[in-house]
């Protein structure tokens, strides 16, 4: 039942703050009520009244009054100042799962404000994690913690401001538009390859040192490329249009395999193969990837790196976004 | 409660203790373990101190311990709002100017560390600059609320706090009223619509003691009453005053002879004796107000004939031979009432009788002693012994108790203090009535005509007697000026506090609103809470910033004129490339005038690191322009 | 002064017709001590503009053309064994010109763009531990290939950024391509106009030019709005603030006007900031220039 309402609730605010990478705050997407202490401050205001009214002494009457405008006036500059602020989201950084993620959000206020509302102060909740931090004006990035691998939406986050006094709370939900995307952890293991055209063949899993000095492998053609350096081998068996890559990297190439990797679970096999990715693009190394069905072909580069550890992200896992 | 002063100080620099050291909040057993300590003492006491005062004290300490460990916003706030309510319960005992300002710095000091609370800012100059904005901005709003929202009765009885009862007391040992001229505090003031009474003729009557056990006066249990006269007829002058007293924890108040009480107008129930006191029916706890319609030229004798004066003899069997023996060889039952008097008056007017403020110890037979003997008393003294050789002579004596004379104040303001405090006696005459008769009067005449303080040597004693009273500060002019300057303020501050009700609000309103039906008092809520509407919008309506220079105000006139005409400046345009632009499609007369202005405007604005001429001059030379300007395009 | 500056503008005119906004903008760079990048199709006229303006100079010229096998020596110059006196002799490449045309840079490689580009940002050049001064004034036109032609190398966004100004010319107009069909059977000698002294001369007058209060709150406010705004995916630098102050300042001068008015920080504004704005994505498929959204952003009578 909890999931049925939460999920009206979700459907109604995605209707009511659609989501977007930029926020105006403003009448639409901002909710105010009394805190806490907000209605303590009510029944005080009552209390007040009833003893101005019982001892018949004004003094109290208006000093109740008083409280009463306070909290009014309270109401009316908790909106307005909140509504002053601009926040905007900016993508995720990809991160490992052992390391703390973070969300990078940007505050800007409207120059125009009041000076009265200098001091207000915003602060941003972040439910599932229990994350509750001030945001300051500019660029800010706010711990959400570790999350496993895979690709993570966020959801919601919320805002709010308690300014002035602390009796009223404006707050907004604001979805994240970005996909949390997180690398398994990284884990040290011996490199495993397969030789570049027996990929698939059981036979020879060492790594093997391409001959030529120079000539570092094939990549994908790119217009700058002389056109010299295509492979025309390679064309006439229809692999396309592949360019020799020559280069004083190292020359360790081959194909990384999911299946030389599982010993124990799934999720060791993924973290060796991450840092296996990580450390054959480091040193520049021309290597495939297969996971299984999924397979990326031989590349080098910071693009090929990413993708393959995208790859490995969400192995088995349902992708977000 | 004393003790919760001390923890309340205790608690305050512990914590500021604390602050410095930066050191853990205390442990919650520690605290519990004081908290069921100071809780079953206060109960142990309740029942000393009231009802109310021992809530007080309980919220007191409840706060006092909880600053101790404060962990979260929500402790704050809790503290905060426990601390405006002891606020609002302050107001209950005090509610003099004095006391005002200060709650008001306190609440201002509240918000402003409810302010605090997750605010970035450090620099508490800001913070406490912004506060103060805001609870000004308050202000406004609570006055239109304060006058509007009607005011209502009690809803219930609430507890009242027993206080100390001070000033006069319900007996008088020759001599207590000593003491209470060594204070100068406030009694009450009056403020008197009209003409004021001479002053010896302020005699403030407050309580009346019948019964004398040879040393001490008191009120009899007897029962005082008897049947009223259907009709009573005043004659002679009357004042009209109204009197504001301050609390005593009793239930007397203060008139001139004979008071009648204008009700409706008092914030306190009262009732009149048939003694010719007031008296309020709760002892006075906080300020009241009654007002008062005074006949002082109609004698005493108002129930002849339903009073039954014989208790009025009563005197102790024994004692005081002297006295008796003095009384009846110097009167004869022959004698009228009036012959008794001044026959016995006569005795005090003998060189040897001394009024001091500080009259030594009469033990044994005090009468006896002070006539014959020591021959040096208070006002006290004088009166009892006056009461007393009357009652030996066979004539009904009764002591009042009160106060006589008062400082003058301003034109019609009469404020009377401790030290005023006096002792007369009420003797009974067949027609007249009750006659008053002062002995002090006849061996200090002084005291009656210009209060106690006239005469140096009792200023002397007086200042003995408490060295830092401000009514010292008589004989500085400027000083006393300015001490009559602040006791009017603080008067028409109680006056104005204590004077608003029902009656005024609606009498307010009428004057505003003209007659009041319901349905008008309705508009007139409503009406207010538009203007509170209003108030509340025009602080919100977002404002440009008025940091704008001269010289942009004065182009985004020219600007916004020929927009008028349907020439809009595009954002991104600069002067000269609108005029360029919109220069076709005007007349040679405002293009040239516009380029003119261009010229010099340019010429002035960007031809100089820092402007040498104020922008003042050059809109002079521009200023024909502009108006040739708007003539061309008038056309 | 200022008419031999007319003079230059008209000089030139003669020889590229119909762009004399483009001519104008290229000596306010020359007067700002900028370096000029002209981006254009081939053909365009890039290398007339860049010869006459060394003709009209009366200024050392050199042309280089740039291609991929281009190494920094080839440009800089060399220490050559001379066997007659058994020593080491420095040979001074083309920088050493007060005038360098880079022809096509993008088609050398990094390693050499980033030579010139040392020389240009510090005006001297290390050859073998020893450093060499260039010549003064020492100005650099480089002209380069809309970058989707293929055997480029894009110059990274740190180098773009030193040079002051990017035109391109564009296609001319009917009438001035008319004009010059016309006059090509009768061709011109460019008459040399100014001298070097002449120039630096010039270069410190504009210098001198006042530019007042809001004047530079109107640049910085452009400049701001670049930073504030996640429209520009290059926010202006510092750099380019100093550019486009100096720009005015040259503009104001050729305009005939010693204070700058907001019109001539319009007028630099575009060819001083499109190409830091842009960074790498130069040619990104947006038809409206960035630079010309900033202008609107910003009301310049606002300061």
């Amino acid at each position: 039942m909890a999931t049925w309402k939460e999920k009206r609730i979700d459907q109604w605010l995605t209707k009511r703050i659609p989501p977007n990478d930029q926020y105006q705050l403003n009448v639409k997407n901002t909710f105010i009520l009394p805190t806490r202490f907000g209605w303590a401050m009510l029944g005080l205001i009552t209390c007040l009244f009833v003893l101005g009214t019982n001892y018949q002494n004004n003094v109290i009457l208006m000093f109740c009054y008083f409280v009463f405008a306070i909290q009014l006036l309270s109401l009316f500059h908790c909106y307005t100042s909140f509504v002053q602020y601009h926040v905007s989201f900016r993508e995720f950084e990809n991160y490992y799962a052992n390391e703390n993620t973070y969300l990078r959000v940007s505050l800007h206020y409207n120059p125009n404000r009041s000076p009265l509302h200098a001091l207000s102060n915003i602060a941003i909740y972040y439910k599932d994690h229990k994350r509750y931090s001030y945001l300051a004006d500019g660029h800010n990035n706010i711990d959400l913690g570790k999350f496993k691998r895979g690709s993570h939406s966020i959801g919601r986050v919320s805002i709010e401001s308690i300014f002035p006094f602390g009796l009223f709370k404006c707050w907004t939900h604001l979805s994240v538009p970005f996909v949390l995307l997180v690398y398994p952890t990284p884990l040290p293991s011996p490199l495993k390859l397969r030789e570049m055209n027996q990929k698939g063949d059981d036979g020879n899993k060492v790594g093997v040192n391409t001959s030529s000095e120079d000539l570092q492998g094939l990549r994908t053609y790119r217009e700058t490329d002389p056109i010299h350096h295509v492979s025309w081998k390679h064309f006439a068996k229809g692999q396309g249009l592949l360019t020799r890559d020559f280069s004083e990297r190292a020359a360790v190439s081959g194909w990384l395999d999911l299946a030389d990797y599982i010993h124990s679970d799934l999720e060791t096999a993924l973290s060796e193969l991450t840092y296996q990715v990580n450390a054959l693009s480091q040193q520049g190394s021309l290597f495939g990837l297969s996971l299984g069905k999924h397979q990326i072909l031989p590349n080098h580069g910071v693009d090929h790196q990413s993708q393959c550890l995208k790859a490995l992200a969400n192995y088995q896992l349902k992708a977000v976004g | 409660m004393g003790w919760v002063l001390v923890l309340c100080v205790c608690s305050f620099v512990i914590t500021g203790y604390k602050a410095q050291k930066n050191s853990p909040p205390l442990k919650n057993s520690v605290l519990n373990l004081l908290a069921i300590l100071c809780i079953s003492i206060i109960i142990w006491l309740a029942s000393d101190y009231g009802l109310l005062k021992s809530m007080i004290n309980l919220l007191v300490v409840s706060c006092c311990l909880k600053i101790l460990n404060l962990h979260h916003t929500g402790d704050y706030q809790m503290v905060a709002s426990i601390q405006l309510f002891l606020i609002g319960c302050g107001l209950i005992f005090h509610q003099s100017l004095g006391y005002s300002i200060f709650y008001c710095c306190l609440i201002v000091m509240l918000f402003c560390a409810l302010h605090a609370i997750k605010v970035r800012e450090t620099n508490y100059k800001n913070y406490s600059k912004q506060t103060l904005l805001l609870v000004l901005q308050a202000v406004p709003i609570a006055l239109v609320l304060f006058f509007v929202t009607p005011k209502l009765n009690p809803l219930w009885k609430m507890p009242v706090a027993k206080g100390s009862q001070t000033g006069l007391s319900e007996k008088m040992t020759p001599g207590d009223i000593a003491n209470l001229a060594k204070s100068d505090e406030l009694v009450f003031r009056a403020e008197f619509a009209g003409d004021l009474p001479k002053p010896q003729e302020r005699y403030w009557r407050a309580i009346v003691l019948d019964e004398f056990d040879g040393k001490t006066w008191s009120i009899s249990e007897r029962a005082k009453n008897f049947p009223l006269p259907s009709e009573v007829q005043f004659q002679g002058k009357s004042l009209d005053y109204s009197v504001i007293a301050e609390p005593t924890s009793t239930n007397w108040l203060y008139s001139l002879d004979i008071p009648i009480l204008i009700q409706g107008l008092s914030t306190q129930r009262i009732i009149s004796t048939q003694q010719f006191q007031l008296q309020s029916r709760t002892p006075l706890h906080s300020k009241g107000l009654y007002v008062v319609k005074s006949f002082i030229e109609q004698p005493l004798n108002i129930y002849n004939g339903f009073e039954n004066t014989s208790f009025y003899l009563q005197t102790p069997t024994t004692g005081n031979p002297k006295t008796v023996e003095y009384v009846l060889n110097n009167i004869s039952p022959s004698m009228s009432t009036r012959q008794k008097i001044d026959q016995l008056n006569a005795l005090f007017a003998d060189d040897d009788f001394k009024y001091s403020l500080t009259p030594p110890l009469m033990q044994t037979n005090p009468i006896d002693q002070f006539l014959f003997d020591k021959k040096t008393g208070f006002c006290s003294h004088y009166a009892s012994a006056m009461a007393y050789m009357l009652r030996i002579a066979n004539v009904p004596a009764r002591i009042v108790t009160g106060y006589q004379g008062g400082e003058l104040q301003s034109n019609n303001v009469i404020s009377v203090h401790q030290f005023d405090a006096h002792a007369w006696v009420e003797a009974w005459d067949k027609d007249l009535g009750w006659i008053r008769t002062d002995p002090t009067a006849i061996v200090a005449p002084n005291r009656v005509l210009a209060g106690l303080l006239s005469s140096l040597e009792n200023r002397a004693e007086f200042r003995n007697e408490s060295p830092f009273s401000l009514s010292l500060l008589q004989d500085y002019a400027l000083l006393n000026n300015l001490r009559l300057l602040l006791a009017e303020i603080d008067h028409t501050w109680s006056q104005s506090i204590l004077r608003y009700n029902q009656e005024s609000q609606k009498s307010l309103l009428k004057k505003i609103f003209g007659d009041m039906s319901p349905r008008s008092f309705s508009y007139a809520i409503i009406g207010s809470f538009v203007v509170i509407g209003i108030f509340i919008a025009l602080l919100f309506i977002p404002r440009q910033r008025e940091n704008k220079k001269e010289e942009q105000k004065w182009l985004e006139t020219v600007f916004s004129l020929l927009e008028k005409q349907g020439h809009r400046k595009e954002n991104s345009e600069t002067l000269q490339q609108f005029s360029q632009r919109i220069s076709p499609s005007l007349n040679s007369t405002a293009s040239k005038s516009l380029r003119y202005i261009t010229k010099v405007y340019y010429q002035w604005h960007y031809s100089q690191k820092t402007h040498s001429e104020p922008f003042a001059a050059v809109k002079d030379k521009m200023k024909k322009q502009l108006s040739t300007l708007k003539a061309a395009i008038k056309k | 002064m200022q008419e031999k500056i007319q003079q230059c503008i008209h000089a030139i005119g003669q020889q590229i017709k119909g762009k004399d906004a483009q001519i104008e903008l290229a000596l306010i760079c020359l007067l700002s001590k900028g370096h000029l990048l002209l981006e254009d199709l081939p053909g365009m006229g890039k290398t007339t503009l860049s010869q006459c303006l060394s003709a009209v100079l009366n200024m050392q010229y050199a042309r280089m053309q740039f291609t991929s096998d281009l190494l920094p020596a080839d440009m800089l110059g060399v220490n050559i064994y001379e066997p007659d006196t058994h020593k080491f002799n420095f040979h001074a490449g083309p920088i050493f010109n007060q005038v360098l045309l880079a022809d096509e840079i993008n088609r050398a490689s990094p390693k050499t763009q980033s030579a010139l580009l040392e020389a240009m940002a510090e005006s001297r050049v290390s050859i073998d531990g020893k450093s060499y001064d260039l010549p003064e004034p020492f100005f650099v036109i480089a002209t380069q290939n809309p970058l989707f032609q293929s055997g480029t190398y894009p110059l990274p966004e740190s180098q773009i950024d030193r040079f002051t100004m990017k035109l391109s010319l564009g296609f001319p107009s009917k009438e001035a391509e008319r004009a010059m069909l016309l006059s090509e059977s009768q061709s011109h000698e460019v008459t040399e106009v100014l001298t070097a002294s002449e120039l630096i001369e010039l270069q410190e007058s504009v210098s001198q030019v006042v530019v007042s209060e809001p004047v530079v709150d109107y640049i910085l406010s452009l400049v701001n709005a670049s930073r504030d705004s996640q429209e520009y995916p290059n926010a202006l630098s510092p750099r380019a603030t100093k550019a486009i102050y100096h720009c005015a300042q040259a503009c104001a001068f050729v305009n005939d006007r010693n204070f700058v008015i907001p019109e001539d920080v319009q007028f630099i504004f575009s060819a001083v900031t499109e190409h830091r704005l842009r960074g790498q994505d130069q040619f990104a498929a947006s038809t409206t220039l960035l630079s010309q959204s900033l202008l609107d952003k910003v009301n310049p009578m606002a300061a």
